[in-house]
C-alpha cells in the first residue's frame, strides 16, 4: 500500500525518558505532600484534621514500633506523629528527629462486647484483646492497668490497637483495650466502654517529631499548625486530651 | 520469658502445628485427589477451583473469613460451643483449621497430579480380579505413587511451617499457644530486637533449606 502514513507521532524511547523526568521532577517539587509517619490508634483524629493544615500530608499509618523500624531502616518521613515519647526522643538523641512536642493524650478505654465493663467484667473466662504491651504503648498501658487491678483475664496480643479493637468488634473477643479515640471514631454507645482512671497506668503521652531534611522547615510549620488551637479542639474531640510540650525534654527550638 | 525460651516455645508451637496439619491433610488429600483424578463429574472443576484458592487468595483473605467464620457468633464457633467447647478463635485448634485449608492445594495438588499418571490397564485388571474401587485405591493406586504421598507430606508440613498471615489474623499471638516462629520473628522485628529476629530467621531459612534438599535427593533415587 504505502501512503498511508500519516503524520502520528509514535512514541520512542526518548520520549519515555522525558516522561519519567517529567514524572521524577513532579515528585520531588515542594508541591508533593508531606509524608507523615502516623501511630495507628491516630488514624481517626488525623482523617478529620489533615484537612483543616494548610500543607497537603501523606500519612503512612503503622504501630509505632514499626514506623520506627522503618525509620531506622532509612525510610524518608517528614514528619513522625508516635504514639509514645521514648522512641521520638530516641530520634531527637540520635540526631535524626528534632522538636519533640506532644500532640496528643491518649486515654485507655475496656471496650466490651457483653455485661457492663469495669474492673469485675475482667474475669479469668473473658478473652480480652490488647495492643502488644512490647511494642504498643496502649498495650504497655492496659496492661500496667491490669497489675494494678490485679486482673488475669485470657489475654490475645493484636499487632496495635487498631487490631485489638478488631478483634473485640468483630466477637472473636469478648472485649478489648483500646483508645478512647477508637471507640470515639466508631461512635460507640458509653455504656459499652469503661474510661480507665488515669493512676492505674502511665500517661500515654503521644509526641510528634520532624525529621531532619530536606523538608524540615515546611514539616516543622505543619507541626506548628497541628499543634495551634483549631488543629487541637478537632483532635480533642476525636477522643484526646490537649497537647503540650514534652516535661523533661530539653527543647532549644521552642 | 527470656528470648531463647521465646523462640524455643515459638519453634515448639510451630513444629505440633505442622505436624497436626500434616497429619490430617494426609487422611484428607489422598481420597480428594483421587477423586479429582478419576471423576467425570461436572463439578470437579468447581472442586479443583475450592482446593486450589489458597493458591491465589492473600492468605488475609481466609484469615478474615476464618476469623469470623471461628468467633463465638459465627459458624464453626457455634458449633464448636454447641459440642462443649470453647470459641475457636485465637485456639490451637482454630489454627489447625486454618491451617489445614491453607496447605490443601500443596497436598492435594501433586497428588492429583501423580494419580493422573496412574496405569488405567493396572486398574482394569484389578477390577476384573474383583478388585472393589475402595480396595484398588488402598491396594494399587496409594503404593504406586508412594514417594508423591511423602512428597506431598513434606510439602504441606514445610508450607504450615512458613504461614503468616492467617495465624495473623486469626492467632492473637498467644505465647504457648498461638505464637508461631513467623510471628516470633515480625514481633522480635518490631521490638528492634534484630539478633532474635536473626535467629529465628536463620532457623526457619535452615529447616526450609535442609528438608527441600533431602526431599529432592530422595525423590531422584
Amino acid at each position: 500500500m504505502g501512503g498511508g502514513q500519516g503524520r502520528v507521532m509514535r512514541p520512542t524511547p526518548g520520549h519515555l525518558v522525558v516522561a519519567v523526568v517529567a514524572l521524577v521532577c513532579g515528585a520531588a517539587s515542594s508541591a508533593a505532600p508531606l509524608r507523615i509517619a502516623v501511630a495507628s490508634n491516630f488514624q481517626h483524629a488525623f482523617e478529620t484534621v489533615r484537612t483543616s493544615l494548610d500543607a497537603p500530608a501523606d500519612p503512612t499509618y503503622g504501630s509505632t514500633g514499626l514506623l520506627y523500624a522503618q525509620i531506622m531502616q532509612g525510610r524518608t518521613f517528614d514528619a513522625f506523629l508516635s504514639a509514645d515519647r521514648e522512641r521520638p526522643l530516641k530520634l531527637v538523641a540520635q540526631g535524626r528527629a528534632f522538636g519533640p512536642q506532644v500532640y496528643a493524650r491518649g486515654s485507655l478505654v475496656l471496650l466490651v462486647n457483653e455485661d457492663s465493663p469495669g474492673p469485675h467484667w475482667l474475669t479469668t473466662d473473658r478473652r480480652v484483646a490488647l495492643a502488644n504491651p512490647q511494642t504498643a504503648p496502649y498495650g504497655r498501658a492496659a496492661r500496667q492497668a491490669l497489675d494494678a487491678l490485679g486482673a488475669s483475664p485470657r489475654l490475645i496480643n493484636g499487632l496495635n490497637v487498631a487490631q485489638a479493637f478488631h478483634f473485640a468488634a468483630s466477637g472473636a473477643a469478648n472485649g478489648a483495650f483500646v483508645a478512647l479515640a477508637q471507640v470515639t471514631a466508631q461512635g460507640i454507645a458509653e455504656k459499652r466502654y469503661w474510661l480507665l482512671p488515669d493512676r492505674l497506668h502511665a500517661p500515654i503521652e503521644q509526641v510528634a517529631v520532624v525529621m531532619h531534611g530536606e523538608r524540615e522547615a515546611e514539616a516543622q510549620a505543619w507541626l506548628a499548625q497541628l499543634l495551634g488551637r483549631d488543629a487541637q479542639s478537632l483532635i480533642g474531640s476525636a477522643g484526646y486530651r490537649v497537647s503540650g510540650d514534652v516535661a523533661g525534654v530539653d527543647d532549644s527550638r521552642d | 520469658m527470656s528470648v531463647a525460651e521465646d523462640i524455643l516455645l515459638s519453634a515448639w508451637v510451630t513444629g505440633l502445628l505442622a505436624l497436626t496439619t500434616t497429619a490430617v491433610l494426609l487422611l484428607v488429600s489422598p481420597p480428594l485427589a483421587w477423586w479429582i483424578a478419576q471423576t467425570r463429574s461436572r463439578w470437579r472443576p468447581l472442586v479443583e477451583a475450592f482446593v486450589a484458592l489458597p493458591l491465589v487468595l492473600p492468605p488475609t483473605v481466609l484469615g478474615f473469613y476464618l476469623l469470623l467464620a471461628l468467633a463465638p457468633g459465627g459458624p464453626f464457633g457455634a458449633i464448636a460451643q454447641a459440642l462443649g467447647g470453647a470459641p475457636l478463635a485465637f485456639t490451637f485448634t482454630g489454627l489447625v483449621i486454618g491451617s489445614i485449608i491453607y496447605s490443601l492445594p500443596f497436598v492435594t495438588g501433586p497428588l492429583s497430579a501423580a494419580y493422573r499418571t496412574t496405569d488405567g490397564q493396572l486398574l482394569e485388571a484389578a477390577a476384573s480380579l474383583g478388585a472393589s474401587p475402595t480396595t484398588r485405591f488402598l491396594r494399587l493406586v496409594l503404593p504406586l505413587h508412594r514417594k508423591a504421598l511423602v512428597a506431598a507430606g513434606v510439602l504441606g508440613f514445610a508450607h504450615t511451617v512458613g504461614e503468616f498471615g492467617i495465624v495473623l489474623m486469626i492467632g492473637g499471638n498467644i505465647p504457648g499457644e498461638t505464637r508461631v516462629l513467623s510471628i516470633a520473628l515480625f514481633d522480635r522485628v518490631e521490638m528492634l530486637d534484630y539478633a532474635g529476629a536473626h535467629a529465628i530467621a536463620a532457623l526457619l531459612l535452615a529447616f526450609a533449606v535442609i528438608v527441600l534438599t533431602f526431599t529432592y535427593r530422595w525423590l531422584r533415587t
